[in-house]
Parts: C-alpha cells; sequence; structure tokens
C-alpha cells in the first residue's frame, strides 16, 4: 500500500466530505466569534478603509417608497392632513434589514445602494427618508420597519407618533466614526391646527442655513404605507401653494422662486409631466447603460438645472 | 481443567456454528472468572509441545487476546490488568511463552505474539529488563533452531512495531545486531531472513543513531541492498519497503549509496513483472520527490527569511527524471480492465508518482513526457489512449501556467472529443482530466470557445457509467468555482456569470444524478450532491430562482426520506443515512444563499423536518446527526433572534448531543452550535444557560470524553458570556478556576502533537477572556458596567498568561491577534493601572509593533487598536497618577473539582 494513495484520480469518500464540511462550519463559527469581538471595539478594519466603491444594487429597494401626486385642488377634508415641510435632496430607504451590528445602507430609488454607516436604529429598521448632501443631513420621513415590527399597515399619524417618540427617547443618530452625517427627524404639522398650517408656511428659511426647501408634502393622517403614487400624499411647491390653497400665505421669498416660464399651477404641472415623460423615455433607450446614468443623474443633484432638478424631483411626480 | 481446555480450544477453529459459539462463551467466562488461572491455562497449553498444534496456537491467539486490542482504551485496561496481576503468575506465563518460542509447527508463530504483548505492556515499566538480551542471545546463538530464530525476530519486530520508539532506544545496538545477524546473506534460511528484515522495518525509527555513525550505515545498507536481490520475492520486498522508509527517514545521509545502488536497484524494481516488487520500486522514488518537494520549500521558506535552509535537496529525482519516465509511462499502459477502486497497482501508483514528479521538477518533465502523449492520445488500443491521459492530468498541477496554458487550450478539442470514447476507463480518466483543468488552469474551462461543447460533453456523460459520471460531478465542482471566482469583483455577489445561462439545466441534471438507482456506485450519489452543493454555493444572482427551487426540492426529499424512515430494511439503511447527510449537507449550502425574508419563509419547514430527523431512527446515527446539527447552526446564523421560537422543541437533541460522549464529533458539532445559539440569541439564551452550562462542565471533568472537545467548551463560554453579560456572574467562578487551571498547563516541547492540541487550549483560552471581559464590561465603550470589577483580581493572572503566550517562538498570527485584542479589551475596562502589568518585561509591546506590520489585515488592524488603546491610558496616566485598583493574583481556587488537569495529557 502506499502512502500517496489518496493522490489518485478523486479518491474521495463520504467521511472525507463530512469532516471538511465540519471544518468549514468551525472556520465559520471562529469567524463569527471573531467578528463579534471586533463589533465590540471600535477597530477600524484596514479593508473598510481601502474598500472599493462599487455599485450594489438590491432589488428590495427598488421603488419600494410611497411617492405624492400632485395637489390639484384643495382636498375637502384638509384638516384630516399631516404638512411635512421636505428639503432639496435625494428620496431614499435607509435599511439596517439585510446588515448586522449597526451597519445601515442607504439606496437610491432604483434600489443601488449609496451610502453604509452606522446607526443605534434598532436591527431590523427601514425608513424613508431624504438625504441633502449639502448640509450632510439625512432627513427621516417615514417609517416603514421598526425593531422587525412592520409599520405598513400603520396609518401615517401613528407612525409619525412613533418614530417622533423614538427619536426623543432612543436618541437615535449616526454613530459611524467616519461619517460626520447628521440624522434628523423632519417636522410634522397637523393641518387641523389651522394654526400650525400657517405659521409652517410663515416660516423661513425652513431649514438650518446650507438646507433649501423643496415643497410641501401632504399626508393623509388615515393613509397606511403604500407603495408607489396614492391620492392620499399630495404634493405643492412652495410657490403653488397660495393657488391651491387659498386659505394661506407663504412666505414672500417662496412665492419669488417661480421659475422664469412660470404661469399658473396647472401649466407648470403640465409642461412639468411631459418634460418628464420625454426624459423618461430616452432614458429607456439607452437601457443597458440605464442604471450607471441614473446614478449618475442622482450624483450630480447639485447642477441647478432646470431637467435635471426635474428628474431629482421625479420622487414627488 | 487442562484437558478440557484443550478440546475447547480445538473448537474454535471448529465449522460447526455451535461448537465454536459454545467454545467462545466458555472462554469468555474462564477470562472473566478466574482470569489469572485461565492465562497460566493458556500458557500451559502453548508451551508443551506435545499438545495439537491447533490447540497450542489457539492458546497463544487467546493469551494474546488477553494483552492486547485494536481499541486502545480496551487495550489500556487489559495492560493494567496484567501488570496487577501477582509476581508469581506473571513470571509463571512468561517463562512458558518464552520456552515456547521456536517450539512450534504452524506460522507464524503465536508464543511470538504473547511475548512481544507482554513485552510491550512491561518494558515501558522498566519490567522484564533482560527480555530483550535473551531474544539477541536466541537470534545470534548458533545452537538455536531455524524456527526459535525465526520465532524470536517475530517478537522482536512485533515489540518494535508497538512499543513507543524511546524505551527501546537505548537497546537499539542489540536489537540491531540481532536483526542484522538474521538479514545476512549467508542466512541459510528464508524463513529467518524474512523475520529479521520485517523486523528492521519496524525498527528503523529508533536506530537513528546507528545511521548516524558511517560505518553501522554502510553494513545496514549493504545487507538491506543485499537482501532486494534475494529470489525470495517476499524478502525482497520488505528489504525494498525498507529502502522506502530509510530514504525518508535518512535521506541526507544517502549520497554515497545513491548512484551505486539506490537508482539501479530501484529503477530495476520498478521494471519488475512482478507487481509488489514494482510498486516498491515506485513508492520508492514517489517518497523522494515528496521529501525533495518540502526540501524545495524549507529552501525557500529559508531564502525569504534571509537564512541558509538547514536540510538541502540533491535533486534525485531531477537526475533521475529521464530513467523514471518511460518506465511509469510504460507501467500507465498496464490498466486493470475491471478495476475495483481499493486495488492498488503499478498503473496507479505510476500516475501518483508522475503527480510528484511533475510537482518536483516543474517544467523540466515536460520533455520527456510530451511526446508520449500526443503520440499516443488517439491511438487505437484504449490503454494507450489512457495512458496519455493520465500521463497528461497527472503532469498538470506541477507546472507553470504560461506552460499548461498553450498545452491545455491545444488539447482541449481532443480532450471534448474523448468525452464520447468508446471505452468507458478512458472517459473516465478523460472526466477527471477536465475537473484536474477547472483546478489547475481553470481560465481555459470557460473560455468561452470551449464552454458550451464542454458543458454539452460533460452533460451527457453524467448520464454514463458511475464511474465516469461521479468524475463529471467533480468536473462540474471545479468548473462552477472557476466560473464564479473568475465573475467576482469584490466581496459582494456578482449579479452574473458565464454559467448562468447552464445553471438551471445543470442543477436539475445534477438532481437527477442523485436520484439514479446506481448512486451507490463509485461514490456517485455523493459526488453529485457535492457537485449541486458548489453549483449552488458559487451562484451569481441571476440564478437565484433556481437556488429557491432546490432549496423546496431539498425540503421535499427530506420530508419524502422521513416518512420511509420507519420500514427500511436493514441492509439500507446505511444508504438512507448517507442521503440524510447529503441532504442535511445541501440544505446548508441553499440557506447559506437563501435571502434572509426566505429563510423566514422557508425556516419553519426546515426546522420541523430536522427536528423529525432528529426524531427517527436514522437520527441517532452519528452521521446524520452531525449534518443535521450543522444545518441547525446555519439556520439559526440566518435567523438570529427569530431562531427563539424553535428552542423549546430543539432543546431536547441538543441537550442529548451534549450528552453524547461516545460520539465526540456530534457533541463537539453541538458546542459549537450552542455558541451561535448564544450569539444569535443574545439575551434570550438565559434560561437556557443553567443547563447548557452544567454540561459544558460536565464535558470538562469527563475523562473519556475526546480531548478536541475541550478547547471547543472554552471558546464557547466566551461567547456565552458575550451573550448574556451580566447575568454570567453566576457562571464566573468556575470558569475562572477552569481558565486557571489550563493556564497552568505545561507541554514538553518534543511532543508535537500536543504542542498543536496546546495551541488550540491556548487560544480558546484567549476567547474564553476575551467574551468576560466584552460581557461584563458591557457595549458601551464609554461606560463600563461595575460587574468588570468581578474580573479584577484575575487580572494579574491573565495578563501573565498573555505575556507567557507572546514570548513563544512560533507564535501564530492567529494567537497574536486574539492576544492584542484582548489587551485591548483589558485596557478598555480597567484603565491605567493595567500599565504596569503590561510594560513590565517589554514583551507584549513588541509583540504589538510586530503585529502591526502583518499582512493580514485583522492582525494589523486589531494590533494597531490595541497600541492606540495602551497610547491613550498612557497619556492620561501621566494627567492622573493611577491608583493600583488590580490587585495581587490570587491562589487558584481548586475547590470546585474540575477535572481538567488530572487527566492531562492522557484525556485533555
Amino acid at each position: 500500500m502506499s502512502e500517496f494513495k489518496n493522490l489518485y484520480k478523486n479518491q474521495s469518500n463520504l467521511a472525507q466530505q463530512q469532516s471538511l464540511r465540519r471544518a468549514k462550519l468551525l472556520e465559520e463559527q471562529k469567524q463569527r466569534r471573531e467578528n463579534q469581538f471586533s463589533s465590540q471595539r471600535d477597530i477600524k478594519s484596514e479593508n473598510e478603509q481601502q474598500k472599493k466603491k462599487k455599485i450594489y444594487k438590491d432589488f428590495d429597494y427598488k421603488n419600494n417608497l410611497m411617492l405624492s401626486e400632485w395637489m390639484m385642488e384643495t382636498p375637502e377634508d384638509l384638516e384630516d392632513f399631516l404638512l411635512i415641510p421636505c428639503p432639496k435632496g435625494i428620496r431614499s430607504t435607509l435599511s439596517n434589514e439585510k446588515t448586522k451590528n449597526k451597519n445601515c445602507r442607504l439606496y437610491y430609488k432604483n434600489g443601488t445602494e449609496n451610502l453604509r454607516f452606522k446607526t443605534n436604529l434598532p436591527q431590523q429598521t427601514i425608513l424613508d427618508c431624504i438625504l441633502d448632501k449639502i448640509s450632510n443631513t439625512l432627513f427621516i420621513l417615514d417609517v416603514i420597519k421598526y425593531d422587525g415590527r412592520d409599520f405598513m399597515n400603520c396609518d401615517t399619524s401613528f407612525r409619525h407618533f412613533w418614530i417622533k417618540n423614538k427619536f426623543i427617547e432612543s436618541d437615535l443618530k449616526i454613530i459611524d466614526e467616519e461619517s460626520d452625517m447628521k440624522m434628523q427627524l423632519l417636522d410634522v404639522y397637523d393641518l387641523a391646527d389651522s394654526n400650525q398650517g400657517f405659521s409652517c408656511f410663515q416660516k423661513y428659511p425652513m431649514f438650518n442655513e446650507g438646507t433649501e426647501l423643496d415643497g410641501f408634502l401632504f399626508y393623509h393622517k388615515e393613509a397606511d404605507y403604500t407603495i408607489g403614487e396614492t391620492p392620499l400624499v399630495l404634493w405643492l411647491f412652495p410657490f403653488m401653494i397660495e393657488e391651491v390653497l387659498s386659505m394661506f400665505k407663504v412666505h414672500p421669498n417662496y412665492n419669488n422662486q417661480k421659475p422664469d416660464n412660470y404661469r399658473n399651477y396647472l401649466d407648470y404641472i403640465k409642461i412639468f409631466n411631459e418634460t418628464l415623460k420625454k426624459k423618461r423615455r430616452s432614458r429607456n433607450k439607452s437601457e443597458s447603460s440605464m442604471e450607471i446614468q441614473e446614478n449618475q443623474d442622482e450624483n450630480e443633484f447639485d447642477m441647478q438645472n432646470e431637467i435635471q432638478k426635474m428628474i431629482d424631483l421625479e420622487r414627488f411626480g | 481443567m487442562t484437558m478440557e481446555l484443550i478440546n475447547i480450544l480445538e473448537k474454535t477453529v471448529s465449522s460447526d456454528k455451535n461448537e465454536l459459539e459454545a467454545a467462545q462463551q466458555f472462554l469468555e467466562h474462564a477470562a472473566s472468572n478466574n482470569h489469572p488461572d485461565f492465562l497460566k491455562a493458556l500458557s500451559d497449553v502453548l508451551c508443551h509441545p506435545g499438545n495439537s498444534p491447533v490447540s497450542r496456537m489457539a492458546a497463544g491467539l487467546q493469551l494474546k487476546n488477553q494483552l492486547t486490542s485494536k481499541d486502545e482504551s480496551v487495550k489500556q485496561k487489559f495492560q493494567s490488568k496484567w501488570l496487577q496481576l501477582p509476581e508469581e503468575i506473571r513470571s509463571y506465563v512468561k517463562k512458558n511463552i518464552l520456552s515456547a518460542l521456536g517450539t512450534e509447527s504452524l506460522r507464524p508463530s503465536s508464543a511470538a505474539q504473547c511475548v512481544a504483548y507482554v513485552a510491550v505492556t512491561e518494558l515501558p515499566h522498566g519490567q522484564w529488563p533482560d527480555l530483550i538480551q535473551m531474544l539477541v542471545g536466541n537470534v545470534i546463538n548458533e545452537r538455536s533452531t531455524e524456527m526459535e530464530r525465526e520465532a524470536t525476530l517475530e517478537t522482536i519486530g512485533y515489540i518494535c512495531q508497538d512499543i513507543n520508539s524511546d524505551i527501546l532506544e537505548p537497546q537499539s545496538n542489540a536489537i540491531l545486531t540481532a536483526i542484522i545477524h538474521g538479514m545476512r546473506k549467508n542466512e541459510s534460511s528464508n524463513h529467518v531472513r524474512l523475520a529479521a528484515t520485517n523486523a528492521l522495518l519496524n525498527s528503523l525509527e529508533f536506530t537513528k543513531a546507528n545511521f548516524e555513525k558511517e560505518s553501522e550505515r554502510n553494513f545496514i545498507m549493504e545487507v538491506v541492498c543485499e537482501a532486494t536481490q534475494s529470489v525470495d520475492i517476499q524478502i525482497s520486498v520488505a528489504a525494498l519497503q525498507c529502502l522506502v522508509k530509510i530514504m525518508t527517514l535518512y535521506y541526507q545521509f544517502m549520497e554515497p549509496y545513491m548512484a551505486q545502488a539506490l537508482f539501479p536497484i530501484t529503477l530495476e524494481a520498478m521494471k519488475s513483472e512482478n507487481d509488489q516488487v514494482a510498486l516498491q520500486g515506485i513508492e520508492f522514488w514517489s517518497n523522494v520527490c515528496d521529501e525533495e518537494i518540502d526540501l524545495a520549500i524549507e529552501s525557500q521558506e529559508a531564502k525569504n527569511a534571509g537564512q541558509t535552509p538547514e536540510h538541502v535537496s540533491r535533486h534525485y529525482a531531477r537526475g533521475a527524471l529521464q530513467y523514471l519516465a518511460p518506465v511509469l509511462m510504460q507501467k500507465l499502459t498496464n490498466q486493470e480492465e475491471n478495476d475495483d477502486d481499493d486495488d492498488w497497482n503499478p498503473s496507479k501508483s505510476a500516475s501518483v508518482c508522475l503527480m510528484l514528479l511533475a510537482t518536483c521538477c516543474e517544467d523540466d518533465i515536460v520533455p520527456h513526457v510530451l511526446p508520449f502523449i500526443t503520440e499516443n492520445i488517439k491511438n487505437s488500443n484504449w490503454r494507450y489512449r489512457d495512458a496519455a491521459l493520465m500521463v497528461f492530468s497527472s503532469i498538470l498541477g506541477g507546472l507553470e501556467s504560461q506552460t499548461i496554458k498553450p498545452l491545455v487550450e491545444q488539447a482541449m478539442p481532443t480532450l471534448i472529443e474523448l468525452m464520447y470514447d468508446s471505452s468507458v476507463i478512458v472517459r473516465d480518466t478523460n472526466a477527471w482530466t477536465i475537473g484536474r483543468i477547472c483546478e489547475v488552469i481553470p481560465q481555459v474551462a470557460i473560455d468561452p470557445q470551449f464552454l458550451e461543447q464542454l458543458l454539452q460533453a460533460l452533460l451527457s456523460q453524467l448520464k454514463e457509467e458511475p464511474r465516469v459520471a461521479s468524475n463529471v460531478c467533480w468536473a462540474f465542482t471545479g468548473l462552477s468555482q472557476a466560473a464564479y471566482d473568475a465573475a467576482l469583483m469584490d466581496e459582494d455577489e456578482p449579479e452574473t456569470y458565464c454559467l448562468s445561462k447552464y445553471f438551471d439545466f445543470i442543477v436539475q441534471s445534477l438532481l437527477e444524478t442523485t436520484d439514479r438507482a446506481d448512486g451507490g456506485q463509485s461514490n456517485l450519489r455523493a459526488a453529485a450532491y457535492e457537485a449541486l452543493m458548489e453549483m449552488i454555493k458559487n451562484s451569481p444572482n441571476d440564478c437565484y430562482k433556481t437556488v429557491q427551487r432546490t432549496t423546496m426540492v431539498i425540503l421535499e426529499r427530506l420530508n419524502q426520506i422521513l416518512n420511509v424512515d420507519s420500514m427500511i430494511a436493514p441492509n439500507d439503511r446505511q444508504k438512507i443515512q448517507d442521503i440524510q447527510s447529503s441532504l442535511c449537507a445541501t440544505l446548508q449550502s441553499v440557506l447559506r444563499k437563501v435571502k434572509p425574508e426566505d429563510a423566514q419563509i422557508v425556516s419553519d419547514a426546515i426546522m420541523s423536518a430536522l427536528l423529525m430527523m432528529f426524531n427517527s431512527s436514522s437520527g441517532k446515527a452519528g452521521g446524520v446527526q452531525e449534518d443535521a446539527l450543522m444545518a441547525v447552526s446555519t439556520l439559526c446564523d440566518l435567523l438570529n433572534e427569530g431562531f427563539i421560537k424553535y428552542m423549546e422543541a430543539f432543546k431536547p437533541f441538543l441537550y442529548m448531543a451534549l450528552r453524547n460522549h461516545q460520539d465526540y464529533q456530534v457533541c463537539s458539532v453541538a458546542i459549537g452550535l450552542v455558541g451561535d445559539i448564544a450569539r444569535a440569541l443574545k439575551l434570550a439564551v438565559i434560561p437556557y444557560c443553567d443547563e447548557i452550562m452544567s454540561m459544558l462542565m460536565q464535558n470538562l471533568s469527563n475523562p473519556e470524553i475526546h480531548r478536541d472537545v475541550k478547547p471547543q467548551v472554552l471558546s464557547v463560554f466566551g461567547d456565552i458570556a458575550l451573550s448574556i453579560s451580566g447575568e454570567f456572574k453566576k457562571y464566573l467562578e468556575p470558569v475562572l478556576d477552569v481558565l486557571t487551571q489550563v493556564m497552568g498547563l505545561q507541554v514538553e516541547q518534543k511532543d508535537f502533537e500536543m504542542r498543536d492540541y496546546f495551541c488550540v487550549l491556548r487560544e480558546s483560552v484567549l476567547e474564553a477572556y476575551t467574551g468576560i471581559v466584552q460581557g461584563l464590561k458591557g457595549p458601551d465603550p464609554n461606560k463600563v458596567h461595575p460587574d468588570i470589577m468581578l474580573l479584577q483580581n484575575h487580572v494579574p493572572l491573565i495578563v501573565k498568561y498573555i505575556v507567557q503566550t507572546a514570548q513563544d517562538p512560533d507564535l501564530s498570527e492567529s494567537t497574536m491577534t486574539s492576544c492584542a485584542g484582548l489587551i485591548g479589551d483589558l485596557c478598555a475596562a480597567f484603565g491605567a493601572p493595567l500599565l504596569p502589568y503590561l510594560l513590565e518585561d517589554n514583551i507584549v509591546m513588541p509583540m504589538l509593533t510586530e503585529g502591526k506590520k502583518s499582512q493580514a489585515s485583522r492582525t494589523k488592524s486589531t494590533c494597531s487598536w490595541a497600541l492606540r488603546a495602551i497610547k491613550t491610558l498612557k497619556q492620561s496616566s501621566q494627567l492622573a497618577p493611577a491608583v493600583n485598583n488590580v490587585a495581587q493574583p490570587p491562589t487558584a481556587n481548586n475547590n470546585n473539582n474540575i477535572q481538567f488537569t488530572n487527566n492531562f495529557p492522557n484525556a485533555v
């Protein structure tokens, strides 16, 4: 008998395979243990520092947000709406559903991963938010899942109540040493109290320095969180408010922001929608480069180009 | 009693089953009832030449069976039982068996075995001191009969084989004298010469001192080489075996003998028509290559470290290459037509030798084999086609990739053609060759110009003979790895790869293969499952649908097989168990791939199938249980806190496995699983901790349990401590006791196996402490939980252990990282008072500085972090003078009787 017998062809056997599996499991368990140890330490892994940026896409976060329709006229039950002033920025999904150890990932609306950082959010949390890259602030708009609890079937009032309480109670924030981004909850005004509406529209500047107001979202209080466009969430640019909601006055600065070609809100909405459609069509033609194109769009958000701006605003269209 | 005993002994070879059983019962009864008298009686029967040869042989066999066993623990029991016998009984038996040597008429001598196993028992305890001298005298004495000398040499051979070589070393001269005396050319009896040669084979390990002396070495080599030339094949083979072993053990001394003797002798042996002789000739050169491969590595390592290597290669293989290659290739054409996997023959051995030769000589081998390959790969005789393929495949692993790539590219069309060869042996070898290519030079296998044709050929052969299909499965394993690696950009899953288009079809075909009725042959079923696992493991995003479907198929099969569990015929039991193991293993591989949201959906079904399996009869089989536990581990890692809902139902099986001391592999997997569960459930594991901790403690204190289990227990202590933080307090004292005991262990530098074990143990101690420190201090980096002070008295001991570990010249990076991590954690927990301990001997800092330069990122980052932690403490302590709140080391508390050191090194 030869000591090299096992080299002949592939003389493997079941017992060997099982012992390989065993060894592999042990190796994995050691790895898990080491990862857990490391997670308790503020070690900046050389790997993470040098990690190549790669486009990572997760289809679970593609088109998974609740989107608004235009507010074409004053709703009869305006007092049943909540008003949220929105900053300019990129509509995103924040999730730690698939990560561990406080790591969170921020996804564009097309599911492409944008950022990674650590937060003190409980595991299994998904938030609907707007990223303002200029002020480096992540504004929280809504809660989809929190601590493993699903909020899709909860009405807007409760969702906002919940997330606001959690923010205060647990001091939710970004805890990543390598990121100086802030996380902030957007203010919510109850239109049942007309004073709240008045003071909101008159507030200027709406946000801290560096963050610009984009428009206003109106959430119906009883609306569940549904994916895609819904008439229970409505949108207006600031300079349209007085036309649609005649009982309110906005701060004069907002009316000064009307675009040059602006005639009235209905006309503007029409132009806006058409431009958007064109842009979408041209995009679909070059489908192969779509993902990269989309990323570029979003990355180049800062450009003060009218169409570009609309594309970014597509999230509300 | 004697007459009756003789009668009974003769019946032990009876062909009548009833007589046989009655005889065995009688003997067992006698052995347990009156052990000393039984042994005496047996030795009486053995030693009286007047008794029938059969009864004498049977008596010897029974006596031997009271002295030794293949089962190590039974053997130890027999040995201690013998040593406890009264002196007079032992000398009575010893006198009898010794006088029986050479008086038997049957071969092999059973008296020789009796003497040998008494010797193996007594010599290590310094008893029977005059035995070796007596045996040597027997051999050398002119008046000894042939039978006496033969039996005595056999005795010496058995002793050498079974005893720790250290014990015989002082007497190596005497022993060697006897052996060489029996091996001489002018020894007239071939029986004596063969017994002597076999004895030499067993004694080579402890005759180092003799090999180091030139004159003695010359004499030994001369006698061995002469013996290889004996016309008696058995002697020649045994002498060649000696040469093989001498070459491995004493390579550095072989220079003077190589060209003149060893080379011609072994080359002739290789060419021999006798398979046994040829096999030894080939084995000799396989060993030379193996040795020289090691020496090349040693030399490279020394060069990298800027040192001169201790031993150097004489490149015998390279020198002999041109003579060896033709003989080996010729041997390859003598394949067995109806090959049995377990047979070993010169043709198989030649393939292996060529492999080693290629690894050793690298590209130099090409000109010596390439003509043979090109001339014969399309030969009309299948033996030559197969041999050509074998040569090609065997050398692949040794060549440089720039040499191999054009060769393989050129061969690819022919190889694809040969997939459809008329000879099953050729197709078998060819499938293996494809597998080798996938392994060695995967870029050619997935080259688009060949891929589709290749896949077609492989898939068609998957339906052919089991041995061919089995090799095809292996090729798929390699192919999927190659394709996946090529698509992999960084650690994220690739979107697609070159097999995506075919993925579903390949998986379906493999699933069908696992279902083949002839799947038991050539390991086909297991190979198909293995390939399936690799395909799943190496699948990109766009194959996910198939992964989902496969999960359901596996689950279905698992349920099916459980439904038939109760009606399985005993003959099929092993087969069913193997399938269950494979299914569990496949389940692990799909679970690793399944998205968390899908895991939520299927986990209930999977867990209930696994629970059913634990409950079924085959679930009691160790192998099945182990694989099922591993599947639970994967599920647990996937579900995290979600695993809690299965705990109540799973608990009994987990506990049963933790108590399974006989099958330590099962126990060991269960212990690892406890760590997974603790990590997943975190605080929710608390209700189970009392029971689990007590079982883990029992495992530690059990002297019978396999020692590999013990370090795992220590590591898992750390896992539990980290998960339940302050709740670990109640277990702290006994755990710290155990750790203190383990830290006190010392190991002899000489025992390599023990040293390895010691390193594993050490790493597990560090892991345990890390978990405990992190758990007690809590997760908040800015606020250390006061529970940590429970460890305060223990800190000097831990630091001392780290310092001692850091001084190990063979410290592994992994252990260094563990040390660094623990140091950093201790700094965070105890602050500046720790500094004097850490900095005292100037050992810790140099280790961390060295670790900071490591290539391994984990080592590097952990060591840097620990250095930063120490630096911060230094700065803060300069601001405020330290108050020493780390107390003096405690004395080890041995009130808790944990058997850890007591059974070290035997049982740990």
